[in-house]
């Protein structure tokens, strides 16, 4: 009975040691390239499942809350995005950074949009889920591709 | 009546200290980074931000060291923040996002304004605000002299 309380002690420690543990690069990863298709696919019901409803954006047409990223989505028809360069920091257990260069193909209100971006990311862990709460994408200068793909 | 005394300091201390975050905090907190960045108060800089922060802008994605080579080389003349809006997703994590004009004085002399979209997102470790991500974006609308001679991020 001892040992049972003991492994079931073990079991519970484990699964809190699980449920806080940063996530893996690929998880968080698998969460932005959801983020992006979401946005691609206009499927706003999807994009609420991996960001958080105080989203905030920072782009070059404007700061963004949800309603401005749903907006947006309607506004823009996205052909496809490439992430690559893709690096996550953790900042405690339950928040973390990432950044990432995207290549995106499409157009907003028929205006062509397309380019390769600087991006990030902060990611919260909240109820068991974790969710994007701040997101910038920049269109790169001229000339700064070298500078976006730094060592780090 | 003095024990009573001590309680009460003790209280206002707790009460402080679970007090919910305020938004010009966090506001005053983003200011500073700026001052430190225009005074080139590199120390200043670092107890404000992260030695973990990213930063992302047109020229490329930023680390502490970068912040630590680009500071010094580049002038600020003059920065105006306005338009502050404060997200608490949760008590130690705040999300700010503002409107930053900023003039510079490029290698070759001319002043150039130039108006951000920015924000950063702070987090309380240890009883401690830090900045650990920071974006800003040139504002499409907005009109600057190119080129800046060094990198555009200020902060």
């Amino acid at each position: 009975m001892k040992k049972l309380i003991s492994y079931a002690t073990i079991a519970l420690l484990a699964t809190i040691a699980v449920s806080t543990a940063a996530p893996s690069q690929d998880e968080i990863m698998a969460k932005e390239n959801a983020a992006w298709q979401a946005f691609k696919d206009k499927n706003a019901d999807g994009f609420k499942k991996v960001v958080s409803a105080d989203i905030v954006g920072i782009y070059d047409d404007g700061i963004h809350g949800m309603q401005g990223e749903i907006d947006s989505m309607k506004k823009m028809d996205m052909k496809s995005f490439a992430i690559s360069d893709f690096k996550v920091v953790s900042e405690g257990p339950n928040l973390v950074i990432t950044t990432y260069t995207v290549k995106v193909e499409g157009t907003v209100d028929g205006k062509d949009a397309s380019g390769t971006y600087n991006a990030g990311s902060v990611w919260k862990m909240g109820n068991g889920k974790w969710l994007a709460i701040f997101h910038t994408n920049i269109l790169q200068a001229a000339g700064a591709s070298a500078a976006a793909q730094k060592k780090e | 009546m003095k024990k009573l005394f001590i309680f009460s300091i003790l209280l206002a201390t707790v009460v402080a200290s679970a007090a919910p975050p305020d938004e010009s905090e966090i506001a005053i907190r983003e200011n500073a980074v700026w001052r430190a960045v225009q005074q080139k108060k590199l120390e200043q800089f670092q107890q404000l931000v992260s030695p973990q922060v990213r930063g992302v802008f047109a020229d490329g994605i930023m680390v502490m060291q970068d912040y630590l080579k680009a500071i010094p080389k580049r002038t600020i003349k003059s920065i105006s923040l306005s338009d502050f809006k404060v997200v608490f997703p949760d008590s130690e994590t705040a999300s700010i996002a503002y409107i930053a004009k900023v003039k510079t004085t490029t290698a070759s002399g001319p002043e150039v304004t130039t108006t951000y979209n920015a924000g950063s997102v702070w987090r309380k470790s240890k009883g401690r605000w830090q900045a650990i991500f920071h974006g800003e974006a040139k504002q499409v609308s907005a009109k600057s002299v190119p080129p800046a001679s060094t990198p555009a991020g200020a902060h």
